[in-house]
């Protein structure tokens, strides 16, 4: 079976828009961009819900996702390397940490020790940038360590004022994952390749 | 009208653009590659 890539038709349309309103090659590039970033976003914004919805895990899951976005953008972390895995590792991940916030009862030994966990390793790595897009200057590499560290700390604070377990797990879940994904770096070159296996790869289809 | 519409698009899609191409911003998992154009 072969489907078109979102790249693909991100770059057919730009190409048209771009013929139409006369913009040049670097502008075409831009609308490209973010027409594969926009479509890629509409796509998981009804997506998501719906499965979440359908595990019965709607509201762990939504805050999950809500904690890793609003941390994942000060902090970055590992990255997939086509949208399909993207889609397939993030939704089984947050459906399993909206599934075991609602199962588990976290220790509160467990909690400070997966809370100072999650500061030092933030504090030492944090930020992780990709290799295509590299933080070029030092300066903003330590905003991002701050920005990151204090975005932490209310996360930490946030989850220990939550009476509700259920969210209260779901914020220290979705937490500790990020973290994780700051120093697993090598985890794509295995876990990935397995997904590979599973042949869900798109295959680009030449429209030109 | 169609001109109207697919300057909308570009906007939006130029506004997603200056947000995506902050080094550490994305999604969830994913990052597409800059194109070669703005490399």
């Amino acid at each position: 079976m072969k489907l078109i890539s979102i790249h693909s038709i991100a770059v057919t349309f730009s190409k048209v828009i771009a013929r139409e309103l006369n913009f040049d090659n670097v502008k075409r590039a831009k609308i490209s961009y973010g027409l594969e970033a926009t479509i890629g976003a509409i796509i998981k914004i009804v997506l998501f819900p719906v499965v979440f919805f359908l595990f019965g895990v709607l509201k762990q899951s939504l805050i999950a996702l809500l904690t890793i976005a609003i941390l994942r953008y000060a902090s970055g972390g590992t990255h997939c390397k086509t949208f399909i895995r993207c889609l397939f590792v993030s939704t089984a991940l947050l459906v399993s940490i909206g599934m075991f916030a609602k199962a588990l009862v976290i220790n509160n030994y467990l909690y400070y020790v997966l809370n100072i966990v999650c500061f030092i390793i933030i504090v030492l790595r944090s930020p992780v940038d990709p290799p295509e897009k590299p933080i070029k200057t030092k300066q903003k590499r330590y905003i991002m360590k701050l920005l990151s560290t204090l975005i932490l700390i209310l996360l930490i604070y946030i989850s220990s004022i939550t009476i509700e377990i259920d969210v209260k797990n779901s914020i220290i879940l979705a937490m500790y994952l990020q973290v994780l994904t700051l120093t697993l770096t090598g985890w794509d070159k295995t876990f990935f390749n397995f997904i590979d296996q599973l042949k869900l790869k798109t295959k680009e289809v030449n429209i030109e | 009208m169609i001109k109207r519409i697919f300057n909308l698009i570009a906007i939006l899609s130029m506004f997603v653009f200056s947000i995506g191409i902050h080094p550490t911003c994305s999604s969830v998992l994913y990052q597409q590659e800059l194109p070669d154009e703005l490399k």
